[in-house]
């Protein structure tokens, strides 16, 4: 504390001596005199015999102020002086003697002259706002903002100190040491662990992406989302079409069909296929005529009610799913003598006659009966119908064992309670199951074992009537199957070589091969029928990149080699394959490959002359080869567009555009790597991504001045240069929008938001250096970009921001309150609300929190604790992003819950939404609303296992009114640590004996009531009757001003009468120091009081606040030089 | 630097040679040994002149798909041990080894065959199967974490064949045969092929010679801007350049300690174990292979680069076959017939490549004793027998006495003992604790291996 105070001490020095000599005044004169002829008089007759040379009560000597400058230059202590002579405390009632109330005023209006004096004289002072590094959490939203990805590097970092206004963002106490640039360099590397390499650019991956098992998870996930995306549900396209046909009646009668599709968020192109399908197809017989019948029948019994409709379209979907699976082609192996039927030529052709015939018909499935013949095997007792409910039509195949019937119908109709039957169309679904009777004594005498149940023969489609009708038929199958594909894409695969089903799963993307790597692709139904152009090309470039990060074809070739060399049956044994290694670093090189392919096929076809055999290796070795040579080529293509993405991510991370200079040192550095120091490709962009990290360039804010205004700038000609396109972050933004950073997608104009402003407003840009004001100047755009983007978001500036700044748009100043009301939006915010409110409020390190004694409280468990570090979190960014009155702060009848944190508050948990957080109004139902009763600042200042009245009043008027309380002294008594021990006394009955001991009661006056009221909160902030010793509590009160009052609503009360002022004061001045990066000075008076009056005139807006700050000189500029420095920086004459 | 440049050919004042080219020639003469009297690295203490308790190391060598069990057994104990024919490479140090018998990781049975009974081998978590990783940080890594700031390099993890990563019929991943060293739980420690790279990560890792190129460079950026800004935020800005000069400086001390360690190394002639950089690429022979592997990891812990080491001798379904034992199956087709003599041959290689490390470890001097006395080298496979994949037990074979803390000469057997007193993840337990790294639970073990 006291060095830090020192430092503090040292700028005002400074600051002072830049600006206040050299203006001297009558005023000043005036002040003077009557400093020397009244208040030091004062002091020496009132105060030097306390706080003099010889004793220094409270550590403080006034006998060192012997000249008006000191004091200003002190005017922190002198605040208090001030609050002590105004609350006549000082001097003590037992003193020898008082001053008359005359004497007693002239001091204290002195003291306040000369505030006013200083602070209208340097109004407007940008102050001493240093270069600084980015904090803990600067850094770790700027690397969220900049890669895309959460990586939150600084995880085991020592914690940042904060300066005297209770902030960790300036430069007063962001040092920098060797073990922390150690820590930085690991953090670097750390971040560049996660860079992949893509055929265009590179991007960050969630996760590190150097082994190849991080690659393919980095690639398969995206893949699989991408499927998991896309709406294949018939059900929500049946829907849809009834939607469209219902569209006059459901309000929208000039609906279009492309219209309900993009509400439904489904596929225009796939539903324009159902609605003709449902509504043009003539048919008569076959699927789509029964589909296009349970159509009619929906349209026709349900009306309008949505809830039944759906159902219907489910049970459409079910008959759909289902019949098509009997109709979906199965395929045998290839085989082939010696050669496993593992092997990967074979196992791709199988999956390749899949994935072909997606959308066609097994014509087999298709028999040609005239009746229903039932199997000879019947056994006794068993009911011909199923039992009621045991079948429901299921999108699986694998559950339709679970019938018991020995021969059941499928039927739609009686079924899903639509009144047909498929045979009223030519055809019905009929399966025999054989089931085995169990004779186990827990089950009844002739019930079915449902287990013991096969499928005898697979599913039959029968039809009724001659066979000249066949054509038909097939052609009406055909149709079904053409549009409804027996899978739009297959995301997982076992060992489809194996004739039975495995049940291998979760092997994403998975060729199907056995202890081999390999993917397959088999997604055409989806890319045909579904996707349109540009999801198309996403996921064909999904695909590539693949291949290209994991070098998955090299890699499944190789484990080819291994495969055919050394697992049975090893085709590829003997001495013509030694050539063959896996491990040789050139086992893929095209010559080595081509031997390979040759002399493997030279031996297939001494063994067989299998014309498709002999084609799938061909086919095998003809297209693998292709693969790995194009990933080979891609390699090598894409390097000069990694090195774009590497100058962009360059300036994004300088938070400016780069001089030509070095983004010829950035390349010359990148050529060194490969060069001089031997890297690869991969490697190289990975060093130069940790280097940019490293820099000063990043690590640092240093708020320049704009070009011009001092010479010595922009010599690179960076300060001044227009960013080298017209996004800032160009092909990297666009590569990385799929990372869900909440607003960089590219795809946002840029006027968007913001109105730009008219040739003549920019003529018109602010006065951004006060009048008469020659020390400071304007910062550079980019400065106040990133000033602008720290301040709210505590990270670096968007797009936009940046696109502003390049334009030179930043300094009018009807844009840069657009951008604040813009970035106030912005669900980024919340990096204003931990760093700003967690260090305001002091719970920024909750999560760090273990005072509590968990055996008494269960309920805490690190759940309930990030749950109670959320609630103001939540609550701050609600309030900001809905520009709300900052006295809902105190006032709020509302507050933000999720599930656990409600049954914490006694509130009825909403099932609606278990995990989120939701606002909770009329909260005061539950003694809560506002930040007072948060549990977690009644818990944060509770010592375990009692309350502590004093810490939280201390909390209250510390933090939230901002009074200042001097520490206590060191011979304070201890209260017992649990409130079952406090024997006959409550705590607040301790507490009023403390205060009747005279130098405790002259704190302690000013804060227990404000902790009084809230005991009926437990430790963890929970609501009580009784205390852990059993007494009832007590939460009445008697406030500073004597005023009396219960409870939270007592304590409001009294802060809406008395204290509202404080409050607002306090707000506004904890807001400029975070927004500024420095600690207020006398200077700053005058920009906090139009802070406040601000405030008054809207509505107490939050915004309002913003725009002042942003507005202001303080926050537009940069103090340069101060006088005894030279232009260059070095000071001319040696420090004090 | 003079003594360096007798050693090597490269032209060391030519300002052309690279930093990097520089170091690969010297590395044969930085690769010093543990100097008795000179307190050159690590972080011992030297009290009166007598040496500190030497840095206790461990290393874990693997061997996929089990042994032949006919013949590995041992008899008796210290000079009197009686070794079976496979063991028999292990002879001239059987009083420095312990043959521990009946060991076995329970998660990793009843699983299925290979990857399950693999992944986990150093760290007996259970894995989950599919295209999700899931296990657990192996005991080579905890130690690296625990340790690893004591030296160049928290760990070396090799390995002689490559990874794959397919899927097993089981579903569990490939990445689990491939991988016994694991980071975290879900992800493999990046596995080092090529000795040539493994001997330059010992010399010029990147935490030396890149960060060197990169602290150059920004050491630049911050001079060249702060000629531009104000005193105060100059004051701010030199902050950041004397930590990046007081970081190189450290850096630049390490290598002037180890010159002057090596000046006086010159007369006394210590057992200084040496070796030239590996040549680029994969050694056609796996013997040469295997061989450069072992002698990277003599170097990395004599010259005290690091203290914990892993070489995957193979991978579980290995593909690497052995001519030079006459044998025409590869690997692991080869471990289906496990009683064959074949596959004793194969055995007994593998029992050679300990051999063959701890012969070098014991050939070099520290103190009173040799490097062996201070490490614990394990040796471990997988199964008990590839023709049944039985893993109901695994071969285990120590070799060293870790500082004097492991009794040597012994055959334990555990086959008797039940299922909690014979994991394998007490065995690390115990170990750990012999490496001052004091857990409460490891895997699937909460108590230390009783009798070690």
């Amino acid at each position: 504390m006291l060095s830090r105070a020192k430092i503090t001490t040292a700028l005002l020095i400074l600051g002072s001596t830049a600006f206040g000599a050299t203006n001297p005044g009558a005023m000043q004169v005036a002040l003077e005199r009557r400093f020397t002829e009244t208040v030091r008089p004062f002091l020496e007759t009132h105060c030097f015999a306390c706080h003099g040379k010889e004793k220094q009560k409270g550590k403080l000597d006034l006998s060192v102020y012997s000249k008006m400058d000191a004091v200003a230059q002190d005017y922190r202590r002198w605040e208090i002086v001030l609050e002590k002579l105004k609350a006549g405390e000082m001097p003590p009632e037992d003193a020898r003697r008082q001053p008359t109330p005359d004497l007693r005023h002239a001091v204290i209006d002195w003291i306040q002259a000369l505030r006013k004096f200083e602070a209208d004289r340097n109004a407007g002072d940008p102050g001493p706002v240093l270069a600084r590094r980015l904090s803990n959490a600067e850094y770790d939203d700027t690397v969220r903002d900049l890669t895309g990805v959460d990586i939150r590097p600084t995880r085991e970092f020592p914690v940042d100190p904060a300066n005297e206004a209770g902030f960790d963002n300036s430069g007063e106490s962001l040092a920098m040491s060797p073990a922390l640039l150690k820590k930085y360099l690991e953090a670097a590397r750390d971040v560049a662990e996660h860079v992949v390499l893509k055929p265009q650019g590179f991007v960050f991956a969630p996760h590190p992406a150097v082994t190849e098992t991080d690659r393919d998870k980095y690639c398969v996930k995206r893949i699989v989302d991408f499927y998991r995306r896309q709406p294949t549900d018939y059900a929500d396209y049946f829907m849809a079409a009834w939607r469209y046909q219902n569209r006059a009646a459901l309000g929208k009668a000039n609906a279009t069909l492309d219209e309900v599709a993009r509400e439904a968020r489904i596929s225009p192109k796939y539903l324009t296929t159902i609605w003709s399908t449902l509504t043009e197809a003539r048919e008569e017989i076959g699927p789509i005529a029964a589909l296009r019948r349970m159509w009619r029948e929906l349209s026709a019994a349900t009306g309008s009610k949505p809830d039944a409709v759906r159902g219907a379209c489910e049970r459409m979907r079910d008959f759909v799913v289902q019949l098509r699976q009997k109709l979906k082609p199965e395929f045998k192996n290839l085989t082939l003598r010696g050669i496993s039927s593992g092997s990967q030529p074979l196992v791709l052709w199988k999956d390749r006659q899949y994935a072909a015939n997606r959308l066609r018909y097994n014509r087999e499935a298709l028999e040609s009966r005239s009746e229903l013949k039932l199997p000879d095997i019947e056994p006794p007792n068993v009911p011909l119908s199923r039992p009621a409910g045991t079948l429901s039509p299921s999108k699986g195949e694998r559950d339709g064992v679970r019938g018991s019937a020995l021969a059941e119908r499928l039927d739609p109709g009686s079924d899903a309670g639509f009144k047909f039957q498929t045979a009223d169309f030519g055809f019905e679904v009929v399966r025999f199951v054989v089931a085995a009777m169990t004779n186990s004594p827990n089950s009844q005498a002739g019930a079915w074992d449902e287990k013991g149940a096969n499928v005898r023969t697979n599913h039959i489609v029968m039809f009724h009537g001659e066979n000249a009708l066949r054509p038909r038929f097939e052609a009406a199958f055909e149709r079904f199957c053409r549009i409804f594909p027996d899978a739009f894409y297959v995301s997982e695969r076992g060992r489809i070589f194996l004739q039975k089903d495995e049940g291998d799963r979760g092997r994403l993307l998975s060729a199907g091969f056995h202890l081999m790597v390999g993917y397959f692709r088999d997604d055409a139904p989806l890319c045909e029928l579904i996707l349109d152009e540009q999801d198309r090309d996403e996921l064909d470039a999904l695909w590539q990149e693949l291949n290209f990060v994991t070098f998955a074809p090299m890699r499944q070739y190789k484990d080819f080699i291994f495969f055919e060399r050394a697992e049975p049956p090893r085709f590829a044994q003997g001495a013509e394959f030694d050539f063959a290694r896996s491990e040789d670093k050139d086992a893929t090189s095209e010559a080595k490959m081509k031997q390979m392919a040759e002399t493997y096929l030279a031996k297939a076809r001494r063994v067989t002359n299998s014309g498709p055999a002999i084609e799938a290796i061909q086919h095998y070795f003809d297209s693998i080869s292709a693969d790995v040579r194009w990933v080979e080529q891609a390699r090598k293509a894409a390097e000069p567009s990694h090195l774009e993405t590497l100058l962009s991510f360059a300036q994004r991370a300088y938070r400016r555009p780069l001089s030509e200079s070095e983004r010829d040192d950035l390349l010359a550095y990148y050529r060194s790597l490969r060069q001089q120091e031997g890297l690869d490709h991969e490697e190289a962009v990975r060093d130069a991504i940790v280097s940019l990290l490293m820099s000063p360039h990043f690590l640092y804010r240093v708020d320049l001045a704009e070009a011009g205004g001092d010479s010595k700038l922009g010599k690179d000609g960076w300060a001044s240069q227009a960013p080298p396109s017209a996004s800032p972050e160009g092909r990297f933004a666009s590569r990385n929008a799929d990372h869900s950073v909440p607003d960089q997608a590219p795809t946002r104009p840029h006027t968007a938001s913001v109105d730009r402003p008219s040739r003549d407003e920019i003529r018109d840009t602010v006065e951004r250096v006060p009048a008469g004001f020659t020390k400071a100047h304007p910062l550079s755009d980019y400065a106040l970009a990133s000033r602008l983007s720290y301040f709210l978001w505590s990270s670096m500036p968007d797009a936009e921001l940046l696109a502003r700044a390049a334009a030179g748009e930043l300094r009018h100043s009807k844009v840069l309150a657009a951008q604040a009301r813009r970035m106030l939006r912005d669900a980024r915010i919340r990096g204003f609300a931990t760093e700003f409110g967690g260090n305001w409020l002091d719970f920024r390190r909750f999560e760090e929190h273990n005072a509590v004694d968990r055996e008494r409280f269960p309920a805490f468990d690190n759940e309930l604790r990030r749950a109670m570090f959320e609630e103001p979190v939540q609550f701050f960014v609600n309030l900001i992003r809905e520009d709300r009155s900052v006295l809902e702060f105190l006032y709020g009848d509302y507050t933000f819950v999720n599930a656990l944190l409600a049954r914490h508050y006694g509130m009825p948990v909403s099932a609606a939404a278990p995990g989120e957080w939701v606002r909770v109004d009329g909260a005061s139902r539950y003694a809560r609303g506002g930040l007072l009763p948060m549990s977690v600042f009644l818990t944060k200042n509770s010592p375990g296992l009692r309350t502590s009245p004093v810490k939280r009043g201390y909390w209250v008027v510390r933090r939230l009114l901002g009074e200042y309380i001097p520490p206590p002294p060191v011979t304070v008594p201890e209260l017992p640590a649990d409130e079952a021990k406090l024997g006959d006394l409550s705590l607040r009955e301790m507490l009023a004996r403390h205060r009747e001991d005279k130098s405790c009661a002259s704190c302690h006056e000013h804060f227990d009531s404000f902790g009084l009221v809230f005991e009926g909160y437990g430790p963890i902030g929970e609501r009580r009757a009784k205390d852990l010793g059993g007494r009832s509590v007590d939460t009445r009160a008697t406030f500073p001003n004597g005023s009396e009052g219960s409870g939270l609503d007592g304590l409001r009360s009294y802060l809406r009468a008395h204290r509202q002022a404080d409050f607002l004061d306090n707000l506004c001045r904890k807001l400029l120091a975070y927004a500024l990066g420095r600690t207020v000075m006398l200077s700053d008076d005058n920009l906090i009081h139009q802070m406040h009056t601000g405030l008054a005139a809207n509505n107490y807006r939050f915004s309002a606040l913003v725009e002042k700050i942003v507005a202001s000189p303080q926050f537009l500029n940069k103090r340069l030089a101060g006088e005894g420095e030279t232009t260059d920086g070095r000071r001319a004459s040696s420090p004090q | 630097m003079k003594t360096m440049r007798k050693s090597v050919d490269w032209p060391c004042q030519s300002p052309q040679t690279s930093r990097r080219a520089f170091l690969r020639g010297v590395g044969v003469a930085m690769a010093l040994p543990w100097l008795e009297s000179i307190p050159t690295w690590g972080s011992v203490p030297v009290k009166d002149g007598t040496p500190g308790p030497f840095p206790k190391r461990f290393a874990a060598l693997f061997m996929g798909n089990g042994i032949n069990p006919k013949h590995w057994w041992a008899k008796g104990a210290g000079a009197e041990m009686e070794l079976s024919k496979s063991l028999e490479p292990m002879a001239p140090l059987k009083t420095k080894l312990n043959v521990i018998n009946g060991l076995f990781n329970k998660h990793a049975t009843g699983v299925g065959i290979h990857p399950g009974q693999t992944g986990n081998i150093l760290s007996g978590a259970s894995l989950q199967k599919g295209a999700v990783l899931r296990g657990g940080i192996s005991m080579d890594q905890m130690l690296a974490n625990r340790l690893g700031q004591e030296t160049v390099q928290p760990s070396m993890v090799l390995g002689c064949e490559q990874p794959i990563t397919g899927y097993h019929e089981t579903n569990f991943s490939m990445a689990y045969s491939s991988h016994i060293s694991w980071q975290n739980a879900m992800s493999p420690v990046p596995m080092e092929v090529y000795p040539s790279l493994a001997f330059d990560s010992l010399f010029e890792n990147r935490g030396h010679r890149r960060t060197q190129s990169t602290l150059d460079r920004v050491k630049e950026q911050a001079a060249s801007l702060s000629r531009k800004v104000s005193s105060n935020d100059k004051a701010k800005l030199d902050e950041y350049l004397t930590s990046v000069r007081e970081v190189e400086t450290r850096i630049e001390r390490m290598r002037a300690t180890k010159e002057t360690a090596n000046e006086k190394a010159k007369d006394r002639g210590p057992s200084v174990f040496t070796m030239k950089r590996p040549d680029n690429g994969l050694p056609e022979d796996i013997r040469e292979h295997m061989r450069l592997m072992g002698d990277i990891i003599a170097l990395a812990f004599q010259t005290d680069k690091t203290r914990v080491a892993t070489l995957l001798l193979c991978r579980d379904l290995s593909g690497l076959f052995y001519p030079f034992l006459d044998v025409r199956t590869a690997h692991h087709p080869a471990s289906h017939d496990d009683q064959s003599e074949a596959y004793e041959r194969i055995s007994r290689y593998y029992c050679s490549q300990l051999a063959y490390l701890a012969g070098r470890l014991d050939s070099i001097r520290e103190g009173d004793g040799t490097l062996l006395d201070h490490s614990c080298l394990l040796w471990i496979s997988n199964m008990w027998s590839g023709t049944k994949h039985d893993n109901s037990k695994v071969p285990v074979l120590l070799a060293g006495g870790l500082g004097g803390t492991i009794e040597t000469g012994r055959v334990l057997d555990y086959s008797n003992q039940g299922d909690d007193h014979r994991k394998l993840c007490s065995l690390y337990l115990s170990l750990m604790d012999r490496m001052d790294v004091k857990l409460d639970r490891f895997g699937d073990a909460e108590t230390r291996l009783a009798g070690l």
